[in-house]
Order: structure tokens, then sequence, then C-alpha cells
């Protein structure tokens, strides 16, 4: 009698485990996947995409990516492999930013 | 009268009328509920077109509107290209792209703006680079998955689906843009092997209930079974699903030539069980039912119900079930609230905790009687509802 009551209540715990485990486990998927969701939409273009807002001429901004995107850049370096420090003196590089509208431009 | 039940007072009503009332009062209750996700989908959810068609056209400064597509003009005034949105049908529901083509007709770009794909299904198709495949080729080219378009394995119905909307917006550019229209796609009926194996499945479970012998019947019910998890699980991974369900609530019923598979799945368990009372389906075929049943032959598992909680058990997946519709009805997205771990076995693929869940289903159906079925699957509360209907309907029609 003992062990049948023992044997049901072992049954019933892993009976309890699979139900509250399967609930728990179903309850993060579909919130991991609704937390996700913004995160799947697809773009690809050929070129970098290069935005314009009218009215805004000089801001240039590329159209976001979600996914994957592409880049373009060059640079130049100079240098040799020996440990001479000789070689042509460059120019102090200038960067030149993107300005953005101030709201007394708008 | 079914409405003397519902406005009598519960003293005048006998033991059985007062259950009859309560599973009317849940079904309209689950009705109401229901009708309110969709109407709240279906209002909620927008997406700003013109936003996406200045993104596929690089280069564009501004983009006009000009009835079913747009032109992306540079700084100038320049035309730079067209763009033009399409649909095509998903695993989930329509899949929405914005495309955009250059005056010469060669594709620039690609975006998916609305999706509804279970989100392991649309992973497959971004880490695949799938939409590269579309990039700087001719508006004139077929772009059908199978012949210049490469499909996803594991999530072929995701990139046919896009594919199919890259073509209407091709048309539609094509026709309406260049003025040059694209040969008229023809539409063939896809009857292959899924379909084949479908009707002869459900054929089986409903002559199956016409046989008297029970021996004979058991050995149709473990061969319907066992083709079910082979054909339907292991080789096609097309078992029903809350999000197809939820797919047909939304009304994303995608082309039937296409879909013939869909109906015959979804037509073929609500049929069986509005007009035969039987669901053929989950006691014949389903394949993760067949599967948790075949683990249960082997340790010769009973079901089980812990005394005292038979009403827990009850609403248990009942309250799941309707959880997972509402959130898939409010925000129009059925693929996300599938909780199933059927493509993680059948398709071995799934995310860590799709994983756990499958692992202990797996040991669960080794003690216990197909627990996944009997206590959390979601097809079981929704055939369960469709026969609460069906006996109020049946009742008021004796009466």
């Amino acid at each position: 009698m003992k062990a049948a009551r023992n044997r049901n209540l072992g049954k019933t715990t892993i009976f309890g485990i699979f139900l509250f485990g399967s609930v728990l486990l179903i309850i993060i998927i579909i919130a991991s996947d609704l937390a996700g969701k913004g995160d799947t939409s697809g773009y690809v273009h050929s070129t970098p995409a290069l935005v314009t807002p009218i009215g805004f001429e000089e801001t240039l901004s590329a159209a976001p990516t979600r996914d994957r995107g592409e880049g373009q850049g060059q640079g130049e370096g100079h240098g040799d492999g020996e440990g001479h420090n000789e070689g042509e003196e460059l120019p102090t590089p200038t960067i030149n930013l993107t300005t953005y509208p101030t709201e007394d431009d708008v | 009268m079914g409405k003397n039940l519902l406005f009598t007072p519960k003293e005048e009503l006998s033991q059985r009328q007062r259950k009859m009332r309560r599973e009317r009062m849940g079904i309209l209750i689950t009705a109401l509920i229901i009708m309110t996700a969709w109407a709240v989908g279906y209002f909620a959810n927008d997406t700003d077109t013109l936003e996406s068609a200045l993104m596929v056209l690089p280069g564009a400064a501004e983009v006009q509107t000009r009835g079913t597509y747009y032109i992306g003009l540079d700084q100038n005034g320049a035309l730079v290209g067209y763009a033009a949105e399409g649909s095509g049908d998903g695993y989930g529901g329509p899949i929405r792209v914005m495309v955009g083509v250059d005056p010469a007709g060669e594709l620039l770009s690609v975006m998916v703006i609305e999706q509804r794909e279970t989100p392991g299904f649309y992973r497959l198709v971004n880490s695949n680079d799938y939409l590269d495949q579309f990039l700087n080729r001719e508006i004139s080219e077929s772009f059908q998955v199978g012949s210049d378009i490469d499909g996803i394995s594991g999530a072929t119905l995701t990139s046919a689906g896009i594919a199919s909307s890259v073509r209407e917006s091709l048309q539609i550019i094509a026709r309406e843009g260049l003025k040059d229209p694209l040969p008229p796609e023809r539409t063939q009926i896809k009857f292959g092997l899924p379909e084949f194996f479908l009707i002869g499945l459900y054929a089986a479970g409903y002559l199956s209930g016409r046989f008297r012998n029970s021996k004979v019947k058991r050995r149709i019910r473990w061969g319907t079974l066992l083709t079910g998890m082979i054909v339907l699980g292991f080789i096609y991974t097309a078992p029903l699903t809350i999000s197809q369900v939820i797919a047909f609530l939304s009304g994303y019923w995608p082309d039937w030539q296409n879909n013939l598979y869909w109906y015959l799945l979804i037509g073929g368990m609500l049929l069986s069980t509005a007009l035969d009372a039987k669901n053929s389906y989950c006691a014949y075929f389903c394949p993760f039912g067949a599967f948790q049943e075949t683990l249960a032959q082997l340790t010769d598992a009973k079901l089980y119900r812990p005394r005292g909680w038979k009403d827990f058990l009850k609403w248990l997946p009942r309250v799941l079930t309707l959880g997972a519709i509402v959130i898939g009805l409010v925000l129009r997205q059925p693929g996300v609230v599938g909780y199933e771990p059927f493509a993680t076995l059948f398709d071995l693929r799934g995310t860590g905790l799709e994983w756990a869940l499958l692992i202990l289903t797996i040991f669960a159906s080794l003690i216990f009687y197909r627990p996944f079925c009997n206590f959390i699957c979601p097809i079981d509360p929704t055939v369960d509802y469709i026969y609460a209907i069906r006996r109020w309907i049946s009742e008021a029609r004796k009466k």
C-alpha cells in the first residue's frame, strides 16, 4: 500500500516536472520569439544606399540595414617591413564630418 | 431552447443543463475574445511603405507615389528608379516585400517589409543570404525557386513566398513603370506526394471508424500512425500547427493552386470534426502524436492524470491555446506564437529552448501516454471548441 502510494507520488512529481517545465519553456519560447521579431526583417541592396532627405542637402546617411549591409572604404598605408623609420611624410589626415542642420538652420 | 438556457436562473436548471450553459457561455466568451483580438490586430498594424520605397532606391532624394508603384528622384529631379510592393504566401501568412529597379530594368534592392513567419524559418532565410540572389538581375528573369533561385532547405515556403512577392512587385514595375509588361505567370495546381498521402490518411481514418473488428481497426490505425510520422513528419515536416490555425483565423488564406496541402490539412480537420464528430488527424496520423505513441509502446506507458488535477489539466491547454491565438491575432503574426516542437524533432532544427521542450516531452512520453497531446498541444482544445459548437447546433436543430 505504502509502496504503491510512493510510486504514485514519484509519478506525480515527474508529471509535475514535465507539465510545469513545458509550460515555462513555452512561455519563454513565445516571449523570446516576440522579443526577436523586430530583428527579422531583411534588406539587401546592390549599392550603398545614400538617402538625402529633402531639405537637408548636406545630410547624407546610409539607409538603415538590419541584418546585413554593405560598405565601401578607401585607405592607404605606407611603411616598410625592415624597421626603418624613413618614408614619405604624410599630411595629417583630416576628417570631413557631415554637418547636420541645427534648429536655427531649420 | 438555447436562448432559454443562457438566461434562465441557475436554480431552475438541472445539473446537465448547468453544464450545458457553462459550455455555451464558454463558446460565446471565447468567440468574443477571438473577434476582439482579430479586430485589434486588423486595425492596429500598418507599415509605412513610402519609407520602404525610399530605402530600396539607392541615391533617391525623394519618392513619389504613382498609383500602385513609386518613382525615385535624385536631388536634381532625375529618375533613379522604380519601386513597388508585392505580396506572396509564406508559412505564417503573406510576406510583403518592396523591390527597387533602375530605369534600365535591373533589380537594385529587395526589402522584406512585413512577414509573419516562424522566427526559426526566417532566420534561415537571412543566414543563407537568400535575398542576395535577386540583386543585379534583369527584371525579365523568372525568379522561380528551383529554377534560377535556390530555395532554403527547412524554409521552403518562406523562400518561395519571398520569390513570389518579388515577382509580383516586378510585374507592377514592368507594367506600370517601364511600360513593358512581363508575360503573365502561369498558375499550375501543385499536387504531389504530400497531398496524395494526406488524402489517403484522412480517408483511412474515416473508413477505419466503419470497421467493427477491433483487430483490423488497430492495424489500420498503426499503419496510418507510422505513415503519418514518417511521411508527414520526417520526410515533409508538414504537421498541423497552431500557426496555421491562426493564419486561417486571420484570413491569411494562401492561393489554393500552390497550397493545396494547407487547404486539405485544415479543411480536412474542420470537416471531419464538424460533420463526422471525429478528429481523424489527432487519432490517426498526427506525426508528433504517432511519435509519442511509438515511445509509449516501447515502455507500455499509460495515460496518467493525478487525482485532483482534472480541472487544471482540462483548462491548461485551453488557456495556452487561447493565449497563443490572441497574441497571434493581435500582432497579426501567426508564426511567432507557435510553440510545438514539431520542427525540432522532424527537421532537427530549433533553439536551445525548443530542444529542451522536445527532450522533456520525449522523456515524459516514455512514462506517460502522449503527454504533449493530452496536456499541452493546442490542436486538441481547438478541436474541442469545434465539437462544442457542433453540439450546440445539433441540439438547437433537434428542438
